[in-house]
């Protein structure tokens, strides 16, 4: 059809501007450098598979995070499946992000936030990114005062975690690729 | 570390891999760079694809046996079953694929494929159990055909055959897809309560199943093979 060609190009666009947010979603949910090409290019065809549903009556970032959320959250239920997977530390326990390999505070940050639960590593992601409550809300299907209450909580679990993590002085940059 | 530096690093996040041009995100969207990973999609098709097969075959049967009152009510309860079970077959094919989108909210999502896990796959799995049976009797009795009329020559091997296709079939069907919703009920429970030790949980829970699996498949094989042994000592 005459509108596919079109349509992709107004697809590659958005998503050329977007794909920093795919690009952090593919860093907290996945487990390594592989994994997380792997997830950024899964959750670029799941945003083209789900692009018909998209009328632009709400924004593109909001279609974007939904998605790109859905997919690593289903993802990680896969990634259970696999026994040679370890799997993550509770969220109470504030164990240092891995001193032996980090690579800045990116870095630090990224494996700070992975410590905590899925769905807060989804809200502290939105927080991060600016997002206001009611888009947080309306990403995760939680009520705003849910959404709000665990805003709070996982703020102060990421504060602790990346106080732990300056505390740790014995980081030494990756090894690069 | 303060808000402020967290904001800052935040900032260079995401740009730590070069960015995608634009020819090599469309190359992503090629068709030939697709995954699938749709197999309960799969399943549901060739499903309903089988018991059309059965449907149709049926229907020819009611014409081969019109002279036998019998084995017409027995060919007319083959195609009603075969067409119902396919009519919920297309009912399922349509639900995977609403709940396969992904554009949702997080919560909603979940919650339905949960939905789906708990209430709609059993009945289906019940029912996929009996489709290889009324396709395998659809065939048979279309091709022994007597002269409108057909014969169970060892009814008590028949009924023990029956009874362990339905059940092998059935078990093994239900234990392949139990971890996965355990995995799913957990996953929510998460979103709304973030209890993770209850995905930890379902590690244990794969491993039993995958004995219980196995289980399911020897007796299949089992009844199977006694049915084999059975018909060549008839010959």
């Amino acid at each position: 059809m005459r509108q596919e060609p079109e349509r992709q190009a107004r697809f590659v666009e958005l998503v050329h501007a977007h794909q920093g947010a795919i690009r952090k979603v593919a860093a907290l949910y996945a487990r390594d450098h592989a994994d997380r090409e792997d997830l950024f290019q899964e959750i670029v065809l799941q945003l083209w598979r789900s692009f018909d549903s998209f009328r632009g009556d709400a924004a593109f970032s909001t279609f974007l995070y939904r998605v790109a959320l859905n997919t690593a959250l289903m993802r990680l239920r896969r990634a259970y499946r696999r026994p040679e997977v370890a799997l993550e530390h509770p969220p109470d326990e504030l164990a240092a992000p891995e001193p032996s390999c980090v690579a800045g505070d990116v870095e630090r940050l990224y494996a700070a936030i992975r410590q905590l639960s899925p769905v807060d590593r989804a809200i502290v992601m939105l927080v991060l990114d600016e997002r206001s409550y009611e888009e947080i809300a309306a990403v995760a299907g939680l009520t705003r005062a849910n959404v709000s209450v665990r805003i709070v909580r996982a703020k102060d679990r990421l504060r602790r975690l990346m106080g732990v993590a300056e505390n740790a002085k014995e980081s030494k940059p990756c090894p690069t690729r | 570390m303060s808000d402020e530096m967290i904001r800052d690093a935040w900032s260079r996040a995401g740009a730590d891999a070069p960015p995608l041009s634009r020819a090599a995100l469309e190359e992503l969207l090629r068709p030939s760079a697709r995954r699938t990973g749709r197999s309960l999609e799969f399943l549901a098709i060739s499903y309903v694809a089988l018991l059309a097969a059965a449907a149709l075959l049926a229907a020819f049967n009611l014409y081969g046996y019109r002279g036998n009152p019998t084995m017409l009510a027995v060919e007319g309860g083959v195609l009603l079953l075969s067409a119902l079970f396919a009519g919920f077959g297309l009912r399922i094919l349509a639900e995977l694929r609403r709940i396969g989108r992904a554009d949702r909210p997080l919560a909603e999502a979940i919650g339905e494929r949960l939905a789906f896990y708990e209430r709609r796959i059993e009945p289906w799995l019940a029912m996929a159990a009996a489709t290889p049976w009324l396709l395998s009797f659809a065939i048979n009795s279309l091709i022994d055909n007597e002269r409108g009329t057909y014969r169970i020559n060892h009814p008590v091997e028949f009924g023990l055959l029956t009874a362990a296709m339905l059940i092998g079939m059935y078990v093994v069907l239900r234990l392949s897809l139990l971890p996965t919703a355990r995995e799913m009920r957990a996953i929510l429970h998460d979103l709304h309560a973030e209890v993770l030790d209850e995905t930890r949980g379902v590690e244990a829970i794969r491993r039993r199943s995958r004995a219980w699996t196995a289980v399911g498949v020897v007796v299949l094989a089992l009844g199977v093979l006694f049915g084999i042994l059975k018909w060549l000592g008839a010959g």
